[in-house]
């Protein structure tokens, strides 16, 4: 496919492979003149803008020079350093010079882009190659058998490879081997002739006795170092011959297809399968030159111009790419990989014509868009992926390489490779330990592990609280974690008596006793009161003198009425902290210790419901505190109330104070956490209550499909599933599904779940004849069915105000729905018309059944009836518009119109055709 | 940490161009430049072929599964300029569409996600970008987008369907936008989004400096955020990222590879991208939260070999 094209008789040299973006220098061919018999002569540079879908490529610079050129090189010295940013641009002159450019000067359209000139040829210099190893390395050929060798870093003196080879003659091509760097090849007018540079002498010969070829071109293979193409010029023999100069006695192939005498060749770097050759029979043909079929395979052919093509490149960053030289001076970029993208034509040939021009001709129409190019026949090395890796559902990977074969006679097994991706090693570590703990009961080691491994207090004090969760008496030792030992509480008791040794003594008592008098003082109305009995009234004495002790004593021995009278007294009066606890305790008011109680003493109120509360209120209780600290102080010491959700075994709340609690909530590792709490919790709650509620909805379930995505993104598929196996969440279903369907065998105790999409099931679009045929036999069928259900007026294939998925016969249920009103009764214009349009259709029925009628028409009927089925009446109708304004008149006015105004009439009343 | 579970040998007579586990990872497809489209059952380590599936006539380059929901179907695309879409009905695999419409090699081939229907895209050689859909009735349309990338589309890729760029939409359209990620031989990276049924080039991604291999457009991970990897024969991996606050995508370049790089994969859950070099060598990167991209396993496509080689010798003992 034509891409590009540049207006000039010229030799050109692409940017090396290492520049970027991709330039093409050009240099004004010798020895040829087009129409303006002008002779000047210019060095230039053009972009190849590919982003443009046009043919032009801007020309970038252009400069002036003293003669014109047979070759343009363009090497990649000193790419990527200050010096030749861009390279160096080295150009054959007919006056025997050769020139050196700074490209990235000529391209910044610097004057003093010329580095050197170097004038050591007799003649012209036709032949020019650098070395691919040595980047500095200049061979050059010129008239007289003249080759040589210049490093361009130092060019005061060039090396000759050898003795000239006689006879002089024009030296045609110079070509460096691919492989070995100090081989060179070069063809004189009937021979090629190979130089070795270490040994300073040519070592092989290679010419054919069997055929006169006249050796234009020689281009070496890629990537064997023994083998070369030769290309004669000779319109006798406008052959390719491969030789191997292992064999050097006969070429190994001869590529025969040229008509006339080959010009150039080019053996495209990136796959040694395909050459390029050019001739002066106008054509350019790409070969498999590997391919063993007699007279060589030509794979692809490129429509040129009529005109001798000169020169054809590769474009070494792009292998797509490649320019082919013409005589009637354009240079063109085509793309091997056929297509044609519509390419706005060229105005430059319409300007050129505004020019006064002596030999001006007529303008050569340029198509708008242009055929269609196949690409090239056998697929490009460059579009071979030869490795790749894609990642599957849980955490596999999908590779293949390719292998190079140490053995050709065996070819390397094409094997696809399944691997597991772990990348988080410790989840999924964790995350066994875990699922073995559940599994073999062993929970206090597991939470005993889990505590001895944090370095952090309160992890480790929640772990020591769901361990006790799996004690004897697990709210006695939750005491022992706030602190509350019993043990050492009695101690404490004891030491704190022995201090104070208030012991009452039976003779110390009788003594005092003894001393009581019963007078009418306070004492003596209270012995009084004591000694008949009347505790309620010594009681109230005590009370009165403010003998707190006393009365209470006293109300204890008084009855229990009035023990809770006094004590209630006792309460009110007494307003300290202690009494209040006194107080809660003795009343048993525990919500009133949990609501009242100062925060930052709530391991006190935990350890008084612990100690007192019922099995029945304590969790709602441990709840209600856990509620204050997560909502007062600003939950500074919302933190414990996780505690507090532990030891009530409220699952769902801890799991809302953790994501409160927890940084990065979403992250792997917060997540296994909170995995490891609550699936304990769950366990300990199961085994105090003898049931756990399923985890349905909220946080919870959110947090478990999240972690069984983590899971199952790791591979284990299996405890993925066991997480959320009894989840009926609909938003868990798809990863259900897909876990379930990805372990691929029944699992135990699980029903296979719902699939959670909606099938949609796919129909194969049959063979295009077949199916216009039926399509065409259903219209029939369809029209006349219609046509019948006009006449009768009940029989309408039509679905008044029907869902438009019903299916089946659709008259009775339009009789059940509608039996008393509009249609029975249409108005007397809709009739009218409806009649009509059967007269229409009559009309059309019989065209189809006469089969008169044109494949444009039957195509666009068709269409229509498609859309009619998906109840798409607008696009019908613009198909129906079309039809009439580019079908024959006279075929369809007959029919057309009534088609519309059912349509129309369809449309408007939104009735479904069926 | 990275293990081989199970070595699939294909049998394919020629270079294997792509290979795919469908959406359950249950089945393995693959195709080669034999032309040939093989599909694997692949459960429980087995490897047995369900399909050996013949209707290409050049390399078969690419694969793409469609979502279950539309049942075990498969897409390939090929140098033969075809697009075939294979289906199993009853256990028994075969076309059902074939798409002739481009003009030179189809490189790429990727469905939408399903919550766009039956939607695939595919890249080609002759530049366009070609959207195939069908409803499931039999139809089947296309649209094409023309001269999407001069000179050669290579790779297609969509973005997931929860487009988190909720303040490019003016709050008007509900429905998430359909966009696709292109990459070419003109070097480019391109976004495109449908527009009133017509698909618009939003964005144009310069930085590589040779073709552009492959993209790959990172599933949605509920962040505002959209990633997207392109690889290139300029030997180098980029990440553009848009935050979805406006339409700026910055770019980084992951490193510079010895190799071509050919193919950039993602992995489901959107946080791990595979690489793979012209060298066998297949790289994991992941991004740390500092937010540099740090590759944490390098898996020589000698693992496989290794292991494989380990295997010959057990069979020898």
């Amino acid at each position: 496919m034509r891409i590009k094209e540049i207006d000039r008789t010229a030799n050109i040299a692409w940017s090396p492979v290492d520049q970027y973006p991709i330039y093409l220098a050009t240099g004004t061919a010798a020895q040829q003149l087009d129409a303006t018999f002008s002779t000047s002569s210019s060095v230039e540079c053009y972009s190849l803008n590919l982003a443009e879908a046009t043919l032009d490529m801007p020309l970038v610079a252009s400069k002036q020079t003293e003669c014109r050129f047979h070759k343009v090189l363009w090497g990649s010295l000193g790419i990527g350093t200050s010096d030749f940013p861009a390279g160096v641009i080295v150009t054959g002159g007919d006056n025997g010079d050769i020139q050196v450019f700074n490209a990235d000067s000529l391209i910044k359209q610097d004057e003093d882009c010329l580095i050197n000139k170097l004038s050591h040829h007799n003649g012209a210099v036709r032949a020019l190659d650098l070395n691919p190893f040595q980047k500095n390395l200049l061979a050059s050929g010129g008239g007289d058998s003249e080759i040589y060798i210049w490093d361009l870093n130092k060019t005061e003196k060039p090396m000759t490879p050898g003795q000239k080879s006689q006879p002089p003659e024009d030296v045609q091509c110079v070509a460096w081997n691919q492989q070995v760097q100090h081989i060179l090849g070069s063809t004189l007018t009937n021979r090629c002739v190979v130089w070795d540079l270490r040994k300073n002498e040519p070592i092989i010969k290679v010419s054919d006795s069997m055929s006169r070829i006249k050796c234009k071109h020689v281009v070496w293979h890629p990537e064997v170092a023994t083998q070369l193409m030769l290309s004669s010029e000779d319109d006798h023999t406008p052959v390719i011959q491969l030789w191997d100069l292992r064999y050097a006695t006969s070429p190994l192939k001869v590529l025969e297809n040229h008509q006339r005498g080959v010009l150039s060749m080019a053996w495209c770097p990136q796959d040694p399968d395909l050459l390029l050759s050019c001739g002066k029979d106008n054509r350019i043909l790409c070969w498999n030159p590997n391919s063993n079929i007699q007279g060589g395979e030509v794979i692809y052919e490129i429509p040129t111009s009529n005109q001798w093509c000169f020169d054809v490149q590769w474009c070494p960053r792009n292998p797509s790419l490649i320019s082919g030289s013409t005589f009637d001076g354009h240079i063109t970029i085509y793309s091997l990989m056929g297509g044609g993208h519509p390419i706005q034509p060229s105005n430059k040939v319409a300007e050129s014509f505004n020019t006064v021009e002596p030999f001006g001709q007529a303008p050569i129409p340029v198509p708008q868009e242009q055929e269609k190019v196949m690409p090239l026949q056998k697929p490009p090395k460059w579009l071979r992926k030869p490795v790749g890796a894609s990642f599957a559902f849980g955490g596999k990977l999908v590779s293949f390489g390719h292998m190079k074969s140490t053995n050709p006679q065996q070819p390397v097994p094409k094997q696809v490779y399944i691997s597991q991706v772990i990348t988080e090693t410790e989840i999924v570590n964790r995350s066994s330990q875990l699922e073995q703990a559940i599994n073999n009961n062993q929970f206090l080691e597991f939470c005993a592990m889990k505590a001895s491994n944090c370095n952090d207090n309160m992890e480790e004090s929640i772990w020591n609280f769901l361990k006790v969760n799996f004690e004897k008496d697990p709210r006695k030792e939750f005491l022992h974690l706030l602190g509350y030992d019993e043990t050492g509480l009695a101690e404490k008791k004891y030491t704190a008596e022995s201090n104070i040794s208030e012991g009452v003594d039976a003779s110390e008592l009788a003594q005092k006793m003894s001393q009581l008098g019963t007078g009418v003082s306070a004492d003596g109305l209270m012995t009084q009161a004591l000694l008949t009995g009347n505790f309620e009234a010594a009681v109230d004495m005590c009370l009165s003198q403010n003998k707190m002790a006393e009365a209470i004593l006293l109300a204890i021995a008084g009855g229990q009425e009035l023990l809770s009278k006094t004590q209630k007294i006792y309460f009110q009066r007494n307003k300290s902290h202690l009494g209040r606890l006194i107080s809660s305790i003795v009343t048993h008011d525990w919500p009133h210790i949990i609501n009242n109680c100062e925060l930052d003493n709530w391991k006190e109120a935990l350890a008084v419901i612990l100690t007192y509360s019922k099995p029945e209120e304590f969790s709602p209780l441990c709840d209600a505190l856990a509620s204050r600290l997560e909502s007062e102080n600003n939950g500074q010491l919302s933190l414990y109330a996780s505690l507090c959700y532990i030891c009530s075994g409220n699952i769902e709340r801890l799991v809302e104070n953790w994501m409160r609690n927890t940084e990065n909530n979403n992250a792997p590792m917060a997540l296994q956490d909170l995995v490891e709490k609550v699936m304990i919790l769950r366990k300990a709650v199961y085994l105090t209550r003898g049931s756990i509620s399923e985890i349905s909805t909220g946080p919870l379930a959110d947090r478990l499909n999240q972690y069984a995505g983590l899971l199952a993104a790791q591979g284990n598929l299996f405890t993925a599933l066991s997480y959320l196996r009894n989840a009926n969440e609909p938003s868990l279903a798809v990863l259900l599904d897909r876990l379930y369907q990805a372990i691929g065998q029944p699992i135990q105790g699980m029903t296979q779940p719902q699939f959670p999409f909606q099938r949609v099931n796919l129909l194969p679009v049959g063979v295009r004849q077949p199916q216009q045929q039926q399509q065409e036999q259903q219209q029939i069928r369809q029209r006349q069915q219609m046509r019948g259900s006009h006449q009768a007026q009940s029989k309408i294939g039509v679905g008044y105000n029907q869902p438009p998925n019903m299916s089946g016969p659709i008259i009775p249920s339009y009789q059940e729905s509608k039996t008393e009103s509009a249609w029975n009764d249409p108005p007397l214009q809709m009739k009218r018309k409806l009649e009509d349009v059967c007269r229409k259709l009559e009309i059309l029925y019989d065209k189809l059944r006469e089969d008169t009628l044109s494949q444009n028409v039957l195509m666009g009927l068709h269409q229509i009836v498609q859309y009619i089925q998906q109840f798409d009446y607008n696009t019908c109708l613009s198909i129906q518009t079309q039809m009439i304004s580019q079908g024959n008149f006279s075929e369809i006015s007959a029919f057309m119109p009534g088609v519309k105004v059912l349509l129309q009439t369809a449309s408007q009343l939104q009735v479904y055709l069926q | 940490m990275v293990s081989v579970l199970n070595t699939v040998d294909t049998a394919h007579e020629d270079m294997v161009h792509d290979a795919q586990l469908d959406y359950y990872g249950t089945k393995l497809a693959t195709c080669s430049s034999d032309r040939s489209v093989k599909v694997f059952d692949v459960r429980n380590g087995q490897q047995t072929l369900i399909s050996d599936l013949a209707g290409h006539e050049g390399p078969v380059w690419q694969l793409a599964w469609a979502h279950p929901m539309f049942g075990n179907t498969l897409a390939s695309c090929g140098y033969d300029r075809k697009v075939i879409i294979w289906k199993e009905n009853n256990g028994t695999w075969g076309k059902i569409y074939e798409y002739t419409n481009h003009d030179s090699s189809v490189n790429s081939v990727a469905f939408a996600p399903h919550e766009f229907g039956l939607l695939l895209a595919c890249g080609s050689s002759d530049g366009t970008i070609s959207i195939i859909s069908s409803t499931g009735d039999g139809t089947w349309d296309s649209k094409k987008i023309n001269n999407a990338h001069s000179i050669g589309c290579n790779a297609v890729s969509w973005a997931p369907a929860v487009t988190p760029n909720s303040l490019f939409d003016t709050g008007i359209r509900q429905q998430p936008v359909k966009r696709i990620v292109s990459g070419g031989c003109d070097n480019l990276v391109k976004i495109w989004r449908e527009e009133e049924g017509q698909w618009i080039e939003e964005q144009k991604l310069d930085g590589h400096s040779d073709w552009v291999r492959d993209v790959a457009w990172a599933p949605s991970i509920g962040l505002p955020k959209s990633i997207i990897a392109t690889c290139s024969q300029d030997c180098r991996v980029i990440i553009w990222t848009n935050d979805g606050s406006n339409t700026t995508w910055v770019s980084k370049v992951l490193q510079k590879f010895n190799d071509v790089v050919w193919h950039v994969s993602w992995s489901i859950t959107g946080n791990i991208l595979a690489v793979s070099g012209g060298d066998n060598k297949v790289s994991l990167w992941k991004e740390s939260t500092e937010g540099q991209w740090v590759c944490i396993s390098d898996v020589n496509k000698g693992q496989g070999q290794i292991s494989e080689d380990k295997d010959r010798e057990n069979q020898q003992n």
